[in-house]
C-alpha cells in the first residue's frame, strides 16, 4: 500500500524536492562564498605592505638583521664566522654532529644539511639587502628617508665578499619574485662576485649628502678594500681604505632582547660546547690555544682562550674520541658581545699588505703592523693591556714576512670570517700549496683531513636550472 | 576560556531545558505508539541497546535493560519496524498503525557475527546499514575489558581494525601515537585521519604542543574519553569518505558517543587501579683506560683506536657502568581511574551523563597526566516530525612531560651518554675540580642526575576542552527529511615551562627561564542537508540527498618567553632578558556542497553515487573549486533465489566503491609573506623584516582516488563473518614542499602540486563464534592487512624539464621515486675479519659509494588475533596478539651510544662482528648498521574478567557486576636490537622515525570493577 502510494507520486515528489533543494541552493549561492572564505592573517607582512616609504626603516632593519644572522648566527645555528673558522684553522669541532664534523675535516659533501642553512642565510642577507636597496631607490626622497641607504648597499656588497671568500667560485644569484615565480641566475666565479661587491660599495660611496655618514662611508671603504685585496689589486685596495680611522669599527650589535640576536660564536663555543679554539690544526694551523697562560709563548690577548670550566673541561662530545679538552674563546665572553664586521685595523692591514708589494723589504709593512700593536687608543678600544702586544721584528725572508703579515691578520681579525679567505689567498695570490696552508694528515675524530679549501654550493642549488652541477670546485682557492 | 565555558554551559542548559519542555508538551499530540521487547532467541535474555528503526521515517529508539522499547506519537501509516544489534541478525516486522493505536511487537534475535545489517554513519550524518554501501567500514564498540587495557583511544584502536596502523611512540604517558589508515599518501601535509565526534569535526593534531621536550608530543586524539564511546566507525579512504570532501583523504574516524535510552535510569560506576612499569634493560656504558701515543691517559682506548695505533690499552682496564641501573631514575608508575554514568529517559527525552577522573603516573617522576571530564548527551523527540540531540563534553587535562629522546638533558640520554665511571665514592662527598661541594652526578651526562633535573624543571600542558554538538532531524513529509548539525570544538591549551635559575647547568639554562604559550583553538562545523526517499516501484527504493557543509579551523595563540629569571619567581613577570613574544593566528575555512543518489532494488542490490564540491580559503587565488565524485555498489547475492542455500556459505555480499577526496594546503602555503624580526641598530631595537614564505597562487588540493573491491561472507550458519577488501588508492597533485635553490634567498621550500603516490593492499577481517555453549564459549577475531606504498613521481621543477630531486627528510630518510614514502637510505657496507683477530678494523670494512634503499618506515603487513573464551558466563579470558612486519626502524639509541664512545661493541671484542662493524661504519660515514628490521609480534593485551551471575549481582543490590584484570605490552618477540620496535622519538612527525634515546613502552597491569544498578 505504501509503495503504491509512493509510486503514484514520484514526479510530484521529485518536483517538490527539487524545488526545495533549488531554493536552498539559490539562497546559499546568494551568499558570497568569497566573503565566507575570507580569512584574516595579522601575523605577517605581505609584499604590498612593504612597497611604500614608511616601510624603509623595516627594510633596512631586515637587511641589517639578516646580515647579522648570516654572519654570526641566529640563535644556535652556525654562520659564516664559524664556517670560516672551522674549515680554516681557528676552530676545532668539539661535538658529535657529523655535518659540522664534515667541514671541520675539510671533507664536505654537497648534501650536508648544515651547510644549506649557512649558505641560505647568506643568500637571504643578499636578497634582503637588495630588497632594501630597491626600496630606497624607489621611495627615498628626503634625507631622512635615505637614512641607512649606504649601509644596506655596503652590507649587500659584503655578502658578495663573503661568497667569494668562503665558497667555491660558482655561486649563482637568483631572485624570488613576489608573485611566487623565480628568476634563476647562473653561477658567478670569484672575480664576478667581487666585482658585484665593488659595484655595491661604489654605489654606497656615491650616495649624496648626510646619509653617507662617516661610519657608513668607512664601512664601504673597508669593504671595497677587502674586495680589491681578494682580487689581488693591492694598490687600489690600499687606496680604497685610505683615510679610514684606525679606531673605526662597524659592529653588529648582539643583544639579549631576542634569542635570535645572540652572539652565536659565544653560544656555540662557551655555552653549548660545539666548537673549541684550535691549536696547530692539522699541522699547519696557528697556535691559538694558550689556556689564558700569559707566560705561554703563544699567548696573545687577541685570541685569548681558556679550558672549559665545567663538564671536566670537555665540549659537547664529552671528550670523545681522545679525551680532548675544549678551549673556549674569550673574544666574545658574553652572548651580547658585539662582533666587528669591518674596522680600521683591517684598513691598516690592507695597507700593510699593499706595502709589501711596493716595499719588498718588508719594513713599511712592519711599521704599519707595529703601529697597530702600539696604538694606545686601539688597545684601549679592544680592551688589551698596554704593552701586551710587543713590537714585531723584521723577518728575513719574503715568505716569513708574508707569514708574519697573515698571522697578524689572523690574530687581529680572529673569528670575524676573514681567515678562510686569507688562507685561500695564500694559495691563490702567494702560490702556497694547499697542503702547507690548510690542516692536513690524520683527523682526530677519525679518517684524514680532506682537500676542501672552500665550502661547496649545496646540492639543493641543483634545483636552479641555470646552475651547473660540477661547476663548484671545492679544492680551488 | 572560563567565560566561554560558562556561557556555553548556560546556553546548553537553556537549550536542554527547552528541549525537555517542548518534548513533554509535544507528547500530548495525536499519534500511535509502537512498543515491544527484543530478546535473545537462544538464551531468552533481553537484548540491551538494540536499535529499533521505523524504516524510512528517522523515528526509532534503543532497547532498555529489560529489552523493551517504546516509540510514541508515530504518525498513522504502514511501516517496517527493524531491529538491529551488533552480534545478532537483523529482524524486521511490518506494522500498520492507526490514529492513537498502540502496537506491541516482540523480536527474537538470533546471535550472528555477520554484520551486513550493522548500522554505520555517513558523512551526511545519516545512518545506514552496511549492506546499502559499497565500501567497507571498520567498526569497533569498546568493551569493558578493552577499556581496562587501553589507556586512551589510540590504544583502543591498536590491532583491532584491518588497515588501521597505530604506532605507539614509547612509554611516556600522554604522548601521541602515529595513526595511519591504509598507509601514508602525502609528503608534506598531515597524514592523520579526520576525526569526527557525533557529526562534528574535532581537532586531531598529533603534535599538539609548542614546547619541545626532545621528541614526545601530546595528541588531541587521546582527549576523547574511551568510556564515552558507543561505537567507532572508520571510513578508510576516499572510496568511503568522498562526501567529507577536502580533508578526508586520510580516512575518517567517526566516533559516536553513548546515548540515552528509554527506561529506568541505570547508573554505571567503574574504578580502575594499576601499575605502569619500565621493563626494558638499558645497556651499560663502557670505557677502556689506556695511554695515547703522546703518553696521556685516555679512557677511550677503544678497539678502533687500538687498531689504529692511537692508544695502548692498560690490561684489565675495561670498565663498565650503568647510571640508569645503578642510580635508576625509574619508579613504579601508577594508574587510577574512576567514573560514573547514568543512562535513562522516556520515549520523548533520553539522556546519557558521564563523568570520570583519571590519573597516570609514568615511570619517571616528571611524567604525570591527570584528567577530569564529563559528558552530557540529551536526545529529544520534540514532535513526531522533529528530533534533536545535544551533546556537550568537557575535559580538563594536566600533563607533565619529561625531558627525553633527542635531548642532551633527557633521562635516557643522560644515562646512556654518560660516564662509564661512577663519580661517587661511598663516604666521600662529590667535589668539583675547584673543590666546591656538588651533588654527585653518578655518571650522568652534564653533571646532574635526572632526579635532580626532574625536581626543578617542569614542562606542562594544561588543557581545557569543550565540545558541543547539536544534531537535528526534521521530517516535514513522510518522504522528506532535513538534517542539520552544528558544533564547536573549543580547545584551550596552555603549554608552559619553568626552569628556575641556577638549577639546570647547561648552555643558557642556569639563567632560568619561563615559557608561557596559551592557545585557543576552535573547530566549527555547520551542516545541513535534505533527503528524499521514495519508491518508484514496489522493488525499488531511492534516496536523494543534497546539502552543504561549512568548516572552520581557527587558531589564536600567544607565545611568550623570557630568561634571566629572578629567584623566587616562576612567571614571565620574573624574567629579565631574552624576551620573545609572538602571536600565532591561523584560519582555514571550507565551504562544500554535496548531492547523492542511492538506489536500492529488493533490499539486496544498492547503487549509490555522490558529488561534493569544495572551496577552501587555503587554495591559491588562481584556483576555484574542486569536485569529488564517488560511486558504490553492493549486492547481497546470497539473498537471490538462484543462490544455493547452504549452511556453510550462509550469506555473501559483493561490493565495490570508487571515490575521490582531498587535502587542502596549509594556511599561508599559497601566499608570499615576511615575518617580523628585532634588530639592534645603534643602541636601539628596531623592527625589521625576515624571510617568511614563498607562496604559490595556483595551489590546489591534493586529490586521492581510491577503488575498493571486496566481499563479505557469512559462514557456518552466520557463526563466522569473513570480510575481504582490496584497495587501490592513488594520490595526485601531491602538495610537495619543493626545496628551493638557496640562491633565491627565499624560504626553504615552496609548495607545488607535483607528483603522485600509490597505496594498494588487502584487508581481511574474520570473526568466528567457534563455540557457544554455557560451559564454554570461544570466539576469535582475526584482522589482517597489507599495504604497499610507492612514490610514483615527484614531478618536475617549476618551469623546467628537470625532475624534482629526492626530498630529504633527515640524514637517514628521504623521499625517492619508486620506493615507499619516508624510506631509509644510507651507504651500504660489507665487513670481514680478514686477520681473524676478532676485531673489525676500519680497513676491514668496505663502504659502498652511494646511498641505497634500506627499508620503509610503515609496516607492509599487519595481523592480529584476538581470542576470547568464556567459561560458564562467569569468566571471560581474552587476549590480543599483534604482529607487524615489513618495516625498518633506525636505532639511533644504539648508534648514538656508540658514536658517544660508550657502547660495548666499541670496546669488547667478544661482541658480534656485525655489531662492531656497525659501530666502525659510523666513523666511515654510514648509519646503515643501525637501520634494523623492526618486525615484531606482541602479546599486546591479556585480560581476565569475572562476571557476577545475576544472583550474585542482585545479592549486592546491583544489576551487573564484573571485575577485570588486564595487562598490556606483556611480551615482544623481535630481532630488533634497540629498546623496542614500537618507539619513535618524533611520533608527531609525518615521516621522521627513529628510536633516539626514547623511553620505551611500559608494561601495565590494571584491575577494574564495573557496577551497574
Amino acid at each position: 500500500m505504501k509503495n503504491r502510494y509512493l509510486a503514484r507520486r514520484p514526479m510530484r515528489r521529485l518536483g517538490t524536492f527539487t524545488t526545495i533543494a533549488a531554493c536552498i541552493v539559490v539562497s546559499l549561492s546568494g551568499c558570497d562564498s568569497k566573503r565566507i572564505l575570507t580569512v584574516t592573517d595579522p601575523d605577517v607582512a605581505k609584499p604590498p605592505a612593504l612597497d611604500n616609504v614608511a616601510a624603509l626603516p623595516a627594510l633596512r632593519g631586515g637587511a641589517v638583521g639578516q646580515f647579522g644572522t648570516a654572519f654570526n648566527g641566529p640563535g644556535s645555528d652556525e654562520a659564516q664566522v664559524q664556517l670560516s673558522g672551522s674549515l680554516g684553522d681557528e676552530l676545532i669541532n668539539t661535538e658529535t654532529f657529523p655535518t659540522r664534523i664534515e667541514y671541520d675535516r675539510r671533507a664536505q659533501t654537497i648534501g650536508n644539511t648544515s651547510l644549506v642553512g649557512t649558505f641560505l642565510d647568506l643568500n637571504r642577507a643578499r636578497a634582503l639587502a637588495q630588497r632594501a636597496i630597491a626600496g630606497f631607490q624607489k621611495f627615498a626622497v628626503t634625507r631622512t628617508d635615505s637614512t641607512g641607504f649606504p649601509e644596506v648597499l655596503a652590507l649587500g656588497g659584503l655578502t658578495y665578499v663573503l661568497f667569494a671568500e668562503n665558497y667555491c667560485g660558482a655561486v649563482p644569484v637568483s631572485v624570488a619574485n613576489d608573485d611566487g615565480t623565480f628568476t634563476f641566475g647562473a653561477p658567478l666565479n670569484v672575480n664576478q662576485e667581487l666585482d658585484s661587491a665593488i659595484s655595491k660599495f661604489d654605489q654606497a660611496l656615491a650616495v649624496p649628502g648626510a646619509p653617507l655618514t662617516a661610519t657608513f662611508k668607512q664601512l664601504a671603504q673597508v669593504g671595497k678594500g677587502r674586495a680589491l685585496l681578494d682580487k689581488g689589486d693591492y694598490a687600489n685596495a690600499a687606496l680604497a681604505v685610505s683615510g679610514v680611522s684606525t679606531t673605526f669599527q662597524y659592529n653588529y650589535i648582539h643583544s639579549q632582547t631576542t634569542t635570535a640576536q645572540n652572539n652565536v660564536t659565544w653560544s656555540l663555543t662557551n655555552s653549548v660546547g660545539r666548537f673549541g679554539v684550535a691549536a696547530l690544526k692539522g699541522g699547519n694551523g696557528l697556535p691559538y690555544q694558550t689556556n689564558g697562560d700569559t707566560k705561554n709563548a703563544n699567548f696573545d690577548p687577541r685570541v685569548a682562550n681558556t679550558v672549559r670550566s665545567n663538564n671536566s673541561g670537555h665540549g659537547f662530545d664529552n671528550g670523545v674520541p681522545g679525551g680532548e679538552l675544549q678551549y673556549i674563546q674569550q673574544k666574545y665572553p658574553l652572548r651580547i658581545s658585539p662582533i666587528t664586521i669591518a674596522d680600521g685595523v683591517e684598513a691598516r692591514l690592507i695597507e700593510a699588505e699593499a706595502a709589501l708589494q711596493t716595499d719588498p723589504s718588508g719594513a713599511s709593512t712592519l711599521t704599519i703592523l707595529n703601529g697597530l700593536r702600539s696604538n694606545a687608543a686601539l688597545l684601549t678600544l679592544r680592551g688589551y693591556a698596554a704593552g701586551s702586544l710587543p713590537p714585531l721584528t723584521l723577518q728575513a725572508t719574503s715568505a716569513a714576512q708574508i707569514d708574519q703579515l697573515f698571522k697578524e691578520r689572523a690574530y687581529w681579525l680572529y673569528l670575524t670570517s676573514h681567515r678562510l679567505g686569507d688562507m685561500r689567498r695564500l694559495i691563490r695570490q702567494y702560490q702556497r700549496g694547499a697542503e702547507t696552508v690548510f690542516p692536513t694528515g690524520p683527523y682526530f675524530k677519525g679518517g684524514t683531513y680532506g682537500t676542501d679549501v672552500n665550502s661547496p654550493v649545496p646540492q639543493r642549488e641543483q634545483n636552479n636550472p641555470n646552475y651547473t652541477p660540477g661547476s663548484c670546485k671545492q679544492n680551488e682557492a | 576560556m572560563t567565560h566561554l565555558v560558562r556561557k556555553t554551559l548556560a546556553l546548553s542548559a537553556t537549550v536542554g531545558a527547552m528541549l525537555a519542555w517542548i518534548a513533554s508538551s509535544a507528547s500530548a499530540q495525536d499519534g500511535g505508539t509502537v512498543s515491544g521487547r527484543v530478546i535473545d532467541a537462544t538464551t531468552s535474555a533481553p537484548v540491551i541497546s538494540a536499535q529499533v528503526q521505523i524504516v524510512g521515517t528517522g523515528r526509532g529508539g534503543t532497547t532498555a535493560d529489560d529489552g523493551r522499547f517504546r516509540i510514541a506519537n508515530v504518525r498513522p501509516g504502514t511501516y517496517q519496524v527493524r531491529v538491529l544489534r551488533i552480534g545478532y541478525q537483523a529482524s524486521t516486522q511490518p506494522v500498520t498503525l492507526g490514529p492513537g493505536q498502540a502496537i506491541t511487537l516482540e523480536y527474537l534475535l538470533a546471535p550472528a557475527v555477520v554484520t551486513l545489517d550493522e548500522v554505520v554513519t555517513l558523512a551526511t550524518g545519516a545512518t545506514t546499514r552496511k549492506r546499502e554501501q559499497g565500501m567497507v567500514v571498520g567498526t569497533l564498540a569498546p568493551e569493558p575489558a578493552a577499556l581496562a587495557t587501553a589507556g586512551n583511544v589510540a590504544q583502543l584502536l591498536t590491532g583491532r581494525v584491518p588497515g588501521v596502523d597505530v604506532a605507539a611512540s614509547g612509554g611516556t604517558v600522554g604522548s601521541s601515537s602515529r595513526v595511519r589508515i591504509r598507509g601514508a599518501s602525502s609528503l608534506s601535509l598531515s597524514n592523520d585521519p579526520l576525526l569526527i565526534v557525533d557529526g562534528i569535526r574535532v581537532d586531531n593534531n598529533s603534535a599538539s604542543t609548542t614546547i619541545g621536550v626532545g621528541g614526545q608530543q601530546p595528541s588531541r586524539f587521546n582527549d576523547i574519553n574511551p568510556e564515552d564511546i558507543e561505537k567507532i566507525d572508520i571510513l578508510k579512504g576516499p572510496a568511503a569518505a568522498a562526501l567529507f570532501g577536502t580533508a578526508a583523504a586520510n580516512g575518517v574516524i567517526q566516533i559516536t558517543t553513548k546515548r540515552g535510552r528509554a527506561g529506568t535510569t541505570r547508573f554505571t560506576l567503574f574504578g580502575e587501579s594499576g601499575s605502569i612499569r619500565n621493563v626494558t634493560p638499558f645497556p651499560r656504558n663502557f670505557a677502556w683506560v689506556g695511554k695515547t701515543t703522546a703518553g696521556n691517559r685516555t679512557t677511550n682506548c677503544n678497539l678502533d683506536n687500538q687498531t689504529r695505533g692511537l692508544c695502548t690499552a692498560n690490561p684489565d682496564s675495561l670498565v663498565s657502568f650503568s647510571p640508569l641501573a645503578q642510580y635508576s631514575p625509574f619508579i613504579d608508575g601508577r594508574r587510577a581511574a574512576y567514573g560514573a554514568s547514568a543512562v535513562g529517559g522516556n520515549d520523548r527525552v533520553s539522556y546519557y551523563v558521564g563523568g570520570n577522573y583519571d590519573r597516570q603516573q609514568g615511570v619517571v617522576d616528571a611524567n604525570t597526566d591527570q584528567r577530569a571530564g564529563g559528558r552530557v548527551n540529551l536526545t529529544a523527540q520534540l514532535t513526531d516530525k522533529w528530533n534533536i540531540s545535544l551533546g556537550s563534553n568537557y575535559l580538563a587535562d594536566h600533563l607533565r612531560l619529561p625531558q627525553d629522546d633527542n635531548n642532551t638533558l633527557g633521562i635516557v640520554s643522560a644515562g646512556m651518554l654518560g660516564s662509564a665511571f661512577d663519580d661517587s665514592v661511598p663516604g666521600k662527598p662529590c667535589l668539583s675540580s675547584s673543590g666546591v661541594l656538588l651533588v654527585c652526578a653518578h655518571g650522568y651526562l652534564n653533571g646532574q642526575t635526572p632526579q635532580v633535573l626532574e625536581g626543578v624543571w617542569f614542562t606542562r600542558q594544561d588543557i581545557q576542552r569543550f565540545q558541543n554538538a547539536i544534531n537535528s532531524n526534521y521530517q516535514p513529509l513522510s518522504w522528506l527529511k532535513a538534517t542539520g548539525a552544528v558544533g564547536l570544538d573549543y580547545l584551550g591549551r596552555w603549554d608552559n615551562e619553568i626552569i628556575p635559575p641556577a638549577s639546570v647547568f647547561f648552555g643558557s639554562l642556569p639563567d632560568g627561564q619561563r615559557t608561557s604559550n596559551p592557545y585557543s583553538i576552535y573547530t566549527y562545523t555547520a551542516q545541513g542537508n535534505l533527503s528524499a526517499t521514495w519508491a518508484p516501484t514496489s522493488t525499488i527504493t531511492t534516496t536523494t540527498t543534497a546539502g552543504t557543509q561549512f568548516n572552520k579551523a581557527l587558531v589564536r595563540g600567544t607565545q611568550a618567553f623570557g630568561a634571566g629569571l629572578l629567584g623566587g619567581t616562576s612567571s614571565l613577570a620574573g624574567t629579565t632578558v631574552r624576551f620573545a613574544v609572538s602571536e600565532v593566528s591561523t584560519d582555514n575555512k571550507t565551504l562544500g556542497y554535496f548531492g547523492s543518489e542511492e538506489v536500492g532494488w529488493r533490499d539486496r542490490v544498492f547503487i549509490n553515487a555522490a558529488l561534493r564540491n569544495d572551496k577552501n580559503s587555503a587554495f591559491g587565488q588562481d584556483f576555484g573549486s574542486i569536485t569529488y565524485p564517488s560511486f558504490g555498489a553492493s549486492w547481497v547475492v546470497s539473498e537471490e533465489s538462484f543462490f544455493p542455500k547452504t549452511n556453510i556459505l550462509s550469506s555473501l555480499r559483493l561490493r565495490a566503491a570508487d571515490g575521490k577526496s582531498g587535502r587542502q594546503p596549509n594556511f599561508r602555503d599559497a601566499i608570499t609573506f615576511f615575518n617580523a624580526s628585532t634588530v639592534t641598530i645603534g643602541a636601539t631595537d628596531v623592527p625589521g623584516i625576515a624571510i617568511g614564505g614563498t607562496g604559490n597562487i595556483a595551489l590546489r588540493p591534493e586529490r586521492s582516488q581510491e577503488v575498493e573491491l571486496g566481499f563479505d561472507m557469512g559462514l557456518v550458519g552466520q557463526r563466522v563473518n569473513f570480510e575481504f577488501t582490496h584497495y587501490n588508492k592513488k594520490t595526485d597533485d601531491l602538495l610537495i614542499a619543493v626545496p628551493l635553490a638557496p640562491s633565491l634567498g627565499s624560504s626553504n621550500t615552496q609548495f607545488q602540486n607535483l607528483g603522485s603516490v600509490r597505496n594498494t593492499g588487502n584487508e581481511i577481517s574474520l570473526d568466528a563464534n567457534v563455540l557457544d555453549t554455557r560451559p564454554l564459549a570461544f570466539n576469535f577475531l582475526v584482522s589482517a592487512s597489507s599495504n604497499n606504498n610507492t612514490l610514483l613521481s615527484l614531478g618536475f621543477l617549476p618551469g623546467t624539464q628537470t625532475k624534482v630531486p629526492p626530498i630529504i627528510v633527515n640524514t637517514q630518510q628521504k623521499q625517492v621515486v619508486g620506493v615507499p614514502l619516508g624510506s631509509y637510505w644510507q651507504r651500504p657496507y660489507t665487513f670481514a675479519d680478514a686477520n681473524g683477530d676478532g676485531i673489525i678494523a676500519r680497513s676491514e670494512i668496505k663502504l659502498g659509494d652511494t646511498a641505497v634503499y634500506l627499508g620503509n618506515i610503515l609496516p607492509k603487513r599487519e595481523y592480529s588475533v584476538s581470542p576470547t573464551m568464556t567459561f560458564f558466563n562467569l569468566l571471560k579470558v581474552s587476549a590480543l596478539v599483534d604482529h607487524k612486519g615489513g618495516f625498518k626502524l633506525f636505532d639511533n639509541s644504539r648508534r648514538f651510544h656508540c658514536s658517544f664512545g660508550s657502547c660495548q661493541e666499541a670496546f669488547d671484542k667478544s661482541m658480534p662482528l656485525a655489531d662492531q662493524a656497525a659501530d666502525i661504519a659510523i666513523a666511515l660515514g654510514t648509519d646503515a648498521g643501525y637501520i634494523e628490521n623492526a618486525a615484531f609480534t606482541k602479546l599486546r593485551e591479556l585480560s581476565f574478567t569475572l562476571i557476577a551471575s545475576d544472583r550474585i549481582a542482585h545479592s549486592f543490590g546491583v544489576q551487573n557486576l564484573d571485575f577485570t584484570i588486564a595487562g598490556r605490552n606483556l611480551k615482544t618477540w623481535t630481532d630488533y636490537k634497540g629498546f623496542d620496535p614500537e618507539t619513535n622519538a618524533v611520533a608527531g612527525a609525518n615521516f621522521s622515525t627513529q628510536e633516539f634515546l626514547t623511553l620505551p613502552p611500559s608494561r601495565t597491569w590494571t584491575a577494574r570493577i564495573n557496577v551497574t544498578f
